[in-house]
């Protein structure tokens, strides 16, 4: 014990004295270790990600032709539309916004049909009063969405619509079927005889009955499909791509076949229609038809398929093909508690640590201690290392319980190493009593130091990284983020306990660096209020 | 005095404050082992003084050294041999009294087996029993008495102390001067400042010092014979003396100031003679012969506020009332 040298006994009187000064106030320290702790365990209860709700008020012309649907619509809009019932009345609804009954005004446009008609976009006009420009944002966002759910409500009816039509198309395609079965029995029929060398007179007056039932079926059928399938193949090939009958797996089917669409389809139907009435008493002119009746039949399947496989498609899919699905990479997804809980003790950690640095040398000056300091055998190196030593175990001793709490009370993930985040943590101290120092040397009153020190932590708040990613500021304001230890904290902390990153040594060495230069700024500072006036 | 005895001397220095004259052409020497009691109303420049003699502030003009070296150039084996008790309680109310001893003897690098001199100066002060107190708990006076012992931990040969009986009542301040009469009995040197003149009569040496400027320095008794001019002598007598007896007992060759009648309407007269011992025999004599009865006669101490309030008048210039 003798041998010890006394530079380190002059450093361990800073260590006990601010340690024993610390554990006589229990209530303090309860606070520091609680008091973060039930700030994250209350945000991670209370805190709901989920959008916000908006009470609705729309206000309709009540001689508007779309007035009595905008209720039911509205209703079953979204969960984040409250409806609050409409009007016509906007003078009325607007005073509902003013006194905070209602977030939102939507004005139904009049006559959307009409607009339409005149190929104009037809208007919702949204009124709010928001002054958070998050909230603005939020509104603008609702408004598209919801319009955008609204746009896609029509088109599936005007879909849905079409695809009921096409029922009784089919209807039709197996009439024309029918007819075609019939005329092809009958030729069959007429060239068995043909074959036997009877009489081939083939009831032309029946075949011509049949012909005629197939040209007329056809010729309905043409009237019936080919707007439905000028419709089908715009949907085909302008929402996919490619037309429907690409996704015909049918390997029989020729290219040129697959390639054609529904409306081709139709006119070749048509043209060979019109060759069967061309017919004559030979095999070989009945095998001709034959052939062509099989073509007709044949074209027929494909215009039925096609007709089938579009009414089959939920009218909700074939207006909306697309969906986007995100899968996250990351380890694991942390709820905005466990996103929060890292930088909540780098940013509680930082404020204690420069606040009590801060308030620490003011102190020993209102106390008069100071004064003693100067007198005795007392370097400011040695005065500012037994600080900085004893407010670096306080705020390791802090730092455990915090962590212990978060982790192993709040279920907050820990995927990296203990020891990565151990160094953080002590390096993030170390820095952060370099601003505290700095603080309390350029302070000549506590109310002072506890202002910087508060400036500080606001500034730790918006410029570090807590609420706002860094990569929404402007660079140069950026810059300020450099000077906030908390920065770097809060990326090394979150990487390495929600990423399960290894140590960010940049990140640490710039923190370190950082620390170090508040570390010698600090002492020099000191040396040169203790050397003589 | 040999340089070897002088601890402190002190050469025409002055301090300056925003171009205020702080302090201003102060010397003098302090000897070796002695008390030194530096006397002045508040705001005269003691404390000033003392944290030049101690480092703190840098001398505008003049020189000073301190154990034979300049204060401002004090090494840390230097300060190792000084204690300084500031004027006011500069411990912490957080810590025991025993924490707040034990913090005072490591900023001075005492080894931490320490325990025997901590509790050696607990009894010096009379803190034992309160070694567990709270500073914040502490009365005034235990307060001046930690600071005293936390001055003394590590054994210092000059001791500095600024005011420590100020704000303590008569008794406590009686026990403090004879703690330092055990300091300097054990060797130690006393720089005492004090705004309580009556406590000059401790020291050895006492300085005066009145708007920053140091009138003497002298013996207790040789500020007396400052004040007035020499050794007063009161002398009780029957009857009221005639102006004419007043005239001739001013007019004896070693008395050195106006004979003056007795304070508080006592019968009698006040003379200030060269030597008191020398003078009484003399006295009596004289007054025989003149037929004057005397019931008494004694040297008589004045109390060092009517010494200093006698000094301050005969140091005071005469303010110039010839105006216009």
């Amino acid at each position: 014990m003798a041998n010890i040298p006394s530079s380190v006994i002059r450093v361990s009187a800073f260590l006990r004295k601010e340690i024993f000064e610390i554990m006589r106030q229990p209530m303090l320290l309860l606070t520091l270790v609680l008091g973060p702790f039930l700030i994250l365990l209350f945000f991670g209860i209370g805190y709901r990600n989920e959008p916000l709700t908006l009470r609705t008020v729309f206000v309709v012309d009540k001689d508007s032709p779309i007035a009595k649907n905008v209720e039911e619509q509205a209703s079953s809009l979204g969960a984040q539309l409250q409806f609050e019932g409409i009007t016509d009345d906007l003078d009325q609804a607007r005073q509902r916004l003013q006194n905070n009954e209602i977030d939102l005004i939507t004005i139904v446009p009049n006559d959307p049909y009409q607009n339409l008609l005149m190929s104009q976009q037809s208007v919702f006009s949204l009124y709010h009063q928001e002054i958070d420009p998050f909230r603005t944002q939020y509104v603008d966002v609702f408004g598209r969405v919801y319009i955008d759910e609204i746009n896609r409500r029509v088109l599936r009816r005007i879909t849905t619509a079409g695809q009921t039509d096409l029922v009784d198309v089919q209807k039709k395609l197996d009439a024309a079927h029918s007819s075609i079965e019939s005329l092809r029995d009958l030729y069959e029929l007429c060239l068995r005889k043909l074959d036997d060398g009877e009489n081939s007179d083939c009831n032309r007056e029946v075949v011509q009955n049949h012909i005629q039932d197939i040209d007329e079926d056809l010729d309905t059928l043409e009237l019936t499909v080919t707007e439905k399938a000028r419709l089908v193949d715009a949907i085909n090939e302008g929402v996919m791509d490619e037309p429907l009958s690409e996704l015909d797996l049918d390997s029989s089917t020729s290219e040129t076949e697959t390639e054609a669409n529904l409306e081709t389809t139709l006119v070749d139907l048509v043209q060979k229609t019109n060759e069967l009435s061309d017919l004559n008493e030979t095999t070989t002119q009945y095998d001709e038809q034959l052939i062509l009746l099989k073509d007709l039949e044949v074209d027929l399947n494909r215009l039925e398929t096609k007709i089938i496989r579009f009414i089959d498609i939920d009218a909700r899919v074939l207006i909306t093909p697309f969906r986007a699905e995100t899968t996250s990479l990351a380890a694991v997804i942390p709820s905005p508690a466990d996103f929060f809980a890292p930088a909540v003790i780098v940013l509680l950690l930082q404020h204690l640590t420069v606040t009590f640095a801060a308030l620490s040398m003011v102190r020993e000056r209102q106390l008069g201690t100071m004064e003693l300091f100067y007198v005795a055998p007392l370097s400011a190196f040695e005065t500012l290392l037994g600080k900085y030593l004893s407010y670096l175990l306080f705020g390791g001793v802090l730092a455990i319980i915090l962590l212990i709490l978060v982790v192993f009370g709040m279920g907050v993930p820990m995927l990296g190493s203990w020891l990565s985040v151990g160094l953080t943590l002590l390096t993030l101290v170390f820095t952060s009593l370099g601003v505290g120092f700095v603080i309390s040397l350029i302070s000549k009153t506590d109310t002072q130091a506890v202002q910087y020190s508060m400036i500080v932590l606001l500034t730790s708040v918006f410029f570090a990284g807590f609420i706002l990613s860094l990569e929404v500021l402007w660079e140069p304001v950026r810059l300020i983020s450099k000077f906030l230890p908390a920065t770097y904290g809060i990326i090394l902390m979150r990487g390495i306990m929600l990423q399960g990153s290894a140590l960010m040594l940049d990140q640490l060495t710039q923190l370190f660096i950082f620390g170090l230069i508040l570390f010698i700024l600090s002492w020099w500072m000191l040396r040169r209020s203790m050397a003589y006036v | 005095m040999n340089n070897n005895d002088t601890i402190i001397h002190v050469d025409n220095l002055s301090v300056e404050f925003n171009k205020t004259k702080v302090v201003q052409e102060v010397s003098f020497e302090i000897p070796r082992g002695a008390i030194f009691g530096f006397i002045g109303p508040s705001g005269s420049g003691k404390t000033t003084t003392v944290r030049m003699l101690t480092g703190f502030y840098q001398p505008t003009t003049g020189e000073m050294t301190v154990l034979g070296h300049s204060p401002t150039q004090f090494t840390a084996k230097t300060r190792q041999k000084i204690g300084y008790m500031p004027q006011q309680f500069a411990l912490y109310p957080e810590l025991t009294v025993w924490e707040n001893l034990q913090f005072a003897a490591s900023i001075y690098g005492m080894p931490f087996k320490r325990d025997v001199r901590l509790n050696e100066l607990l009894e010096f002060v009379e803190l034992s029993e309160d070694r567990n107190k709270l500073g914040r708990n502490l009365s005034g006076g235990m307060k001046r008495r930690l600071s005293l012992a936390a001055t003394l931990v590590h054994r210092p040969e000059l001791i500095f102390l600024d005011e420590p009986t100020a704000g303590i009542d008569p008794v406590l301040r009686r026990k403090f001067w004879d703690h330092f009469k055990t300091l300097q009995d054990d060797g130690c040197t006393l720089f005492v400042t004090t705004q309580y003149v009556g406590e000059a009569a401790y020291c050895d040496y006492v300085g005066v010092m009145i708007q920053g400027r140091l009138l003497m320095v002298e013996t207790p008794q040789g500020l007396r014979q400052q004040a007035y001019g020499g050794e007063v002598v009161d002398m009780h007598i029957k009857q009221r003396l005639l102006h004419k007896d007043l005239i001739a007992l001013s007019d004896l060759p070693f008395v050195q100031a106006e004979a003056t009648e007795l304070p508080d309407d006592r019968l009698g007269v006040r003379l200030v003679v060269n030597d008191a011992s020398h003078a009484i025999p003399t006295l009596l004599k004289w007054c025989e012969h003149e037929y004057i009865t005397v019931e008494s006669i004694e040297e008589y101490h004045p109390p060092f506020d009517d010494v200093f309030v006698e000094l301050v008048k005969k140091h005071t210039p005469p303010k110039d009332v010839s105006h216009g």
